[in-house]
Order: C-alpha cells, then sequence, then structure tokens
C-alpha cells in the first residue's frame, strides 16, 4: 500500500504493521527519501545511524513473533544531547565532537526496549544555549516551513525532522522553553514535562534543577503515547521521583476551568498577530464548553529575569567538566592551567563561554546573595503562587511564543531580545509544572503560532485532554 | 536592602571572570561581552523590584538523594570504552601534563 506520511500515527502504523499493509523497512525508506532530499539544507540530522538496518530488522522481527509494543518500528529522531551507547554525541559543541557515548541515556533504553527505530541524532544550539538554533557548531537548522527562518530552539533540529516527514516523533529537552519554542515555530505539538518525571540520566545537563526530556509530534495523541513510554522512576537520576510520592489532587482536572494571566499578556514586544491568535484560541476552547477567567499572576513576569540568573549558574558548574583532561577535545599546551584555557577557549562556541562566564559571576564572592539566592527564594514563591492558581483553574495558557518564527540573524546580536522568546515558557520550568505547545494557526505570512497550556504537577493528563480539545 | 545593578561592568572585571572560568578569549571578545553582561544583569535585576522579603536560609529546601554504595558493574566493563575517549593516555592510564 502507498505510505502516506501526512496522516500517519502512531496507533494506525502499529494496525498497519500488524495487518501486513507495509513493514518497517517500507516505511522508515519513506522517511530516509525526505531526508535524503532535503536534509542537506535543512541540517535537523546531524548523523543518520549506519546500522539503522539493525534496528528495522529488530523491530520487524518483534512484529512477526508477536513481541512488538505500541513504538516497535516507530521511527524517531533524538536530539544531540542524549547518550547512544557507540555514537558520537556532541551537544551541538566542537569541544565533543569526538565523544562516544559509553551507555545508553534512560529514555534511548525505553525506546530500543520498545523497539522503535532511531533514526539518527539532530541539531541543537551548542549545549542547548539558545532559541534559534544558530548557536550549534555544526551549522544552523532551516525551518522547513521557511527557509530563510529559524527553527527555534534548542531543540530546533529535533522539531525540523519532524516537521520535514524525517521522523514521526523527536525526543527533545527543554530547560527553558527548548522543547516547546521550537515546536511552535514549525507547527508542531512539543511537551515540557513536570520536572522529575522523566530520567535524565545520560543526557548532557545544561542547567540541571530546569532540564526535562518531553516528546515532540504532529499531533497530541502521538505525544501522549510517547510520554507514557519515557515517564518512569528511574534510580540512577537523583531528581527522578518515585511513582508513589507523584502525588496527584484529582480535585483538579474536571471543572473545565481554565485561567489566563492576563496581566502577563500585556507587556510591550508581543506580536498583535499573536495575540488576535490567542483570543482565537480562548473562543475555541469556549466552544468546547471551557470557562475561561482571567487570574491574576504578579510574580509570573520575573520568571525569565529569575531563570537568566539560576539557568547561568547551573551551567557554569555543569560545563566546568569540559576541560580537556578526560574526554573530548584537548589543545595540547606546555601548562596544565593553560590547556584548559586554550581548550574551552577554542573549542567552546561564544554563546557558551558568555553564560560560562555570566555564571560565574553571579556565584562569585558578594555576588551570589544579590542574585542567586534571591533569585532562588523567588522561584519558590513563583511556583507557590502558581499552585495556588490551580485551586480554581485545571489549566493556564498563554501563546506559546510572543512572536512568530523569526528570521535568521535578527535577534543573535542581542542576548535579552533572544531570551524575551521565551518569555510565556520559562514560567513552567520555573513551578517545575508540566506545559503542552500545540499549534494554533498561522498568520499573514504563513507562520505557524502556538497555544501553551500548563497543568498542575504530575498532571500531563489535563493537558492532553485540553490539547486534545483543542484540536477538534 | 534593595539592590539595583547600576554600574556599568568594567573591561578589566570581564578579564578577571574569564580567568575564573578558565576560558581564554580574545581582547575584542572582552569587550563585547562587557556590553552583554551590562545588559543581561540589568534584565536579571528585576528580580529586586518583585519585593521578596530578606533571605531566609530555611527557604533552601535542597536536599541530597542517595544510592547505595554498592558496584553495580562488572570489573573492567566500561574501562576500554572510557579510555578510548580520553585525549590521551598511556599504559591504561590518563596522561596529563606534569603539574609539579
Amino acid at each position: 500500500m502507498k505510505i502516506d506520511l501526512e496522516n500517519l500515527n502512531v496507533q494506525k502504523i502499529n494496525t498497519h504493521f500488524l495487518n501486513g499493509d507495509f513493514t518497517v523497512a517500507d516505511l522508515v525508506s519513506e522517511y530516509l527519501k525526505n531526508i535524503k532530499e532535503k536534509n542537506d539544507d535543512i541540517n535537523a540530522y546531524l548523523e543518520i545511524f549506519d546500522d539503522i538496518t539493525d534496528s528495522i530488522n529488530r523491530a520487524q522481527s518483534m512484529i512477526d513473533d508477536g513481541t512488538h509494543t505500541l513504538f516497535t518500528g516507530i521511527p524517531i529522531s533524538i536530539k544531540d544531547n542524549m547518550l547512544l551507547k557507540g555514537k558520537i554525541m556532541s551537544a551541538g559543541s566542537k569541544i565533543l565532537e569526538n565523544y562516544k557515548s559509553t551507555y545508553d541515556c534512560f529514555v534511548v533504553e525505553k525506546l530500543k526496549e520498545a523497539g522503535a527505530v532511531i533514526i539518527g541524532r539532530t541539531n541543537m544550539d551548542e549545549f542547548a544555549m539558545g532559541s534559534s538554533n544558530e548557536t550549534s557548531a555544526y551549522g544552523r537548522t532551516l525551518n522547513p516551513l521557511d527557509y530563510s527562518r529559524v527553527p527555534g530552539g534548542s531543540s530546533g533540529g529535533p522539531c525540523a525532522s519532524v516537521a520535514m516527514n524525517g521522523a514521526l516523533l523527536a525526543l527533545g529537552t527543554d530547560t527553558g522553553g527548548s522543547i516547546r519554542q521550537p515546536a511552535s515555530f514549525c507547527g508542531l505539538v512539543g511537551l515540557k514535562p513536570t520536572y522529575g518525571s522523566v530520567s535524565r540520566n545520560g543526557i548532557i545537563s545544561l542547567s540541571n534543577s530546569f532540564d526535562q526530556v518531553g516528546p515532540i509530534g504532529k499531533n497530541v495523541e502521538d505525544v501522549q503515547n510517547l510520554f507514557e513510554l519515557i515517564n518512569k522512576y528511574d534510580k540512577s537520576d537523583s531528581t527522578s521521583v518515585p511513582i508513589e510520592l507523584r502525588v496527584k489532587d484529582n480535585n483538579i482536572g474536571n471543572r473545565k476551568k481554565i485561567g489566563i494571566p492576563r496581566d502577563f499578556l500585556n507587556g510591550d514586544g508581543i506580536d498583535k498577530e499573536v495575540l488576535k491568535n490567542f483570543e482565537d484560541a480562548c473562543d475555541k476552547f469556549k466552544d468546547q464548553g471551557y470557562e475561561l477567567i482571567d487570574i491574576s499572576l504578579p510574580l509570573m513576569k520575573y520568571s525569565l529575569a529569575v531563570y537568566y540568573v539560576i539557568q547561568p549558574a547551573e551551567a557554569s558548574s555543569n560545563l566546568a567538566r569540559y576541560d580537556g583532561i578526560k574526554y573530548g577535545k584537548r589543545e595540547e599546551m606546555k601548562s596544565l592551567i593553560e590547556v584548559y584555557k586554550q581548550t574551552r577557549g577554542k573549542f567552546l562556541g561564544k554563546e557558551v563561554r558568555r553564560r560560562i562566564m555570566l555564571g560565574t559571576y553571579i556565584l562569585s564572592k558578594g555576588h551570589t546573595d544579590q542574585f542567586y539566592k534571591k533569585a532562588y527564594c523567588l522561584k519558590q514563591e513563583i511556583k507557590k503562587e502558581i499552585e495556588n492558581a490551580f485551586l480554581n483553574v485545571d489549566a493556564i495558557i498563554t501563546p506559546s511564543c510572543p512572536f512568530p518564527p523569526f528570521r535568521f540573524g535578527e535577534k543573535s546580536s542581542d542576548p535579552v531580545s533572544m531570551y524575551l522568546s521565551d518569555l510565556f515558557l520559562v514560567p513552567a520550568n520555573i513551578a517545575e509544572i508540566p506545559a503542552l505547545s500545540i499549534p494554533s494557526g498561522v498568520n499573514s505570512e504563513g507562520m505557524p503560532m502556538g497555544v501553551q497550556i500548563m497543568g498542575p504537577m504530575w498532571r500531563e493528563d489535563i493537558l492532553f485532554n485540553l490539547g486534545k480539545d483543542f484540536e477538534k | 536592602m534593595v539592590f539595583c545593578y547600576n554600574k556599568k561592568m568594567q573591561l578589566d572585571e570581564v578579564k578577571v571572570l574569564a580567568e575564573k572560568a578558565n576560558i581564554s578569549i580574545e581582547e575584542k571578545e572582552l569587550q563585547s561581552l562587557t556590553s552583554d553582561f551590562d545588559k543581561i544583569l540589568t534584565y536579571v535585576s528585576h528580580i529586586n523590584d518583585a519585593g521578596i522579603s530578606e533571605l531566609n536560609n530555611s527557604d533552601f529546601v535542597i536536599k541530597n538523594v542517595y544510592r547505595d554504595d554498592v558496584v553495580s558493574n562488572k570489573n573492567s566493563e566500561f574501562s576500554k570504552d572510557i579510555l578510548d575517549n580520553m585525549p590521551d593516555t598511556q599504559d591504561g592510564f590518563l596522561k596529563v601534563n606534569k603539574i609539579l
């Protein structure tokens, strides 16, 4: 049968495999055809794995002998910051250009167990520091919907790989919007799960108190299915929360009430078409029987400032390990201290150097109280404020991004204007709550926009229900 | 006390930061970093406008989670892969410059 990639989802593919309508090899070759045709331009993939045939054969035999799962034979891409044993994992950086993973990260382990076909590793902003994929050491990734525009970041590669039909689904990481922003820019669905729900074992740390792995796909159902596959406790990650401790408030979720943090949306720099699109999205929820309530969250607007204190501080500490000694690139020099300095100066990119130094400043004597401790306390207050909001509403919605996908170079000269693209997305990382970005239409130039749904801790189910109602 | 970031970052301070972070950076980039830091620190100083009360050490609720201290891998199970990733080795050891 002819394979129509546009109209497939995980469930349908599974049925087709079981009916024998097409094989895993047939399906994967359709995706590989697209990659061959488009990847030279788009640069979504940094590497297509050379042993993909083994994965295909393994998946097919699971289907044939009845040991298959829902994800057997499903083509998935992973971000270049996830370890896959024996493969290069560079985190988009020159400093790890030659680094070969010594084990599988937790999420790759889950994909392999399920029999998924991992197509390859995808491009990203260097060490996930960026919102446009322009900081990758391996060239920029283009937005498959308009090659003159950025795909978003830092999971720009994963999102572009799905948007160009180079994989059905992708795994990305979200530290301060890095799944949801590129998903919105590429017209896709992206989930940042509750902090502690998906193991970070084998994921390259950017800011470990915010980093979280999550799924990216074309519809809510696929994203939900992939989330369920990776949403497991893992003893190897000390921040993975045991299932019995994931306390859910079951009173929340069936009141059909959605909160809109109206004051937060009235700031400067928010595109008019984005606001109009958001109002249309609100009407759509009303049509589905939801009650929309304006809520006041006066601390939410400080989230981005809090984030740009804590995140560089943690990054400066996490990236201290890239020193040219144990792995990665080394610049040979006479003295050890010069090895450190020259290696880091030469093989870390500009944005990474900037954030390490910013973090060093924030954590240095005299600045810790003024910046880090203050930001940490404010983080707790923001979290409390958002938790309290869920006493009255089941979910909170905002636009995903203040503006549609921008052109290359448009924001790269001013770091703060780049950081502002995550204005609405960062509060979920600060509050550790789950958040889903779903496509909400296109602007007058045909560029996609998204709406973000945030829910209480461990209540991804609420987001999926709202998302599916919105898709109707 | 409300702290407000209103001082200008000095080039010399940025040089010290580069030293502390062990990153060699060219003079020209140090200059652009100086103005970048001003912009970013001015932005993040908004955290002082939130009116959050003075710091309280009990607000730091971080706790450690430990695993059992047992060997979970076979002897030398990962040694070759780890050694292969090292920039320089000798007789199964990591080789670095003389320190003394």
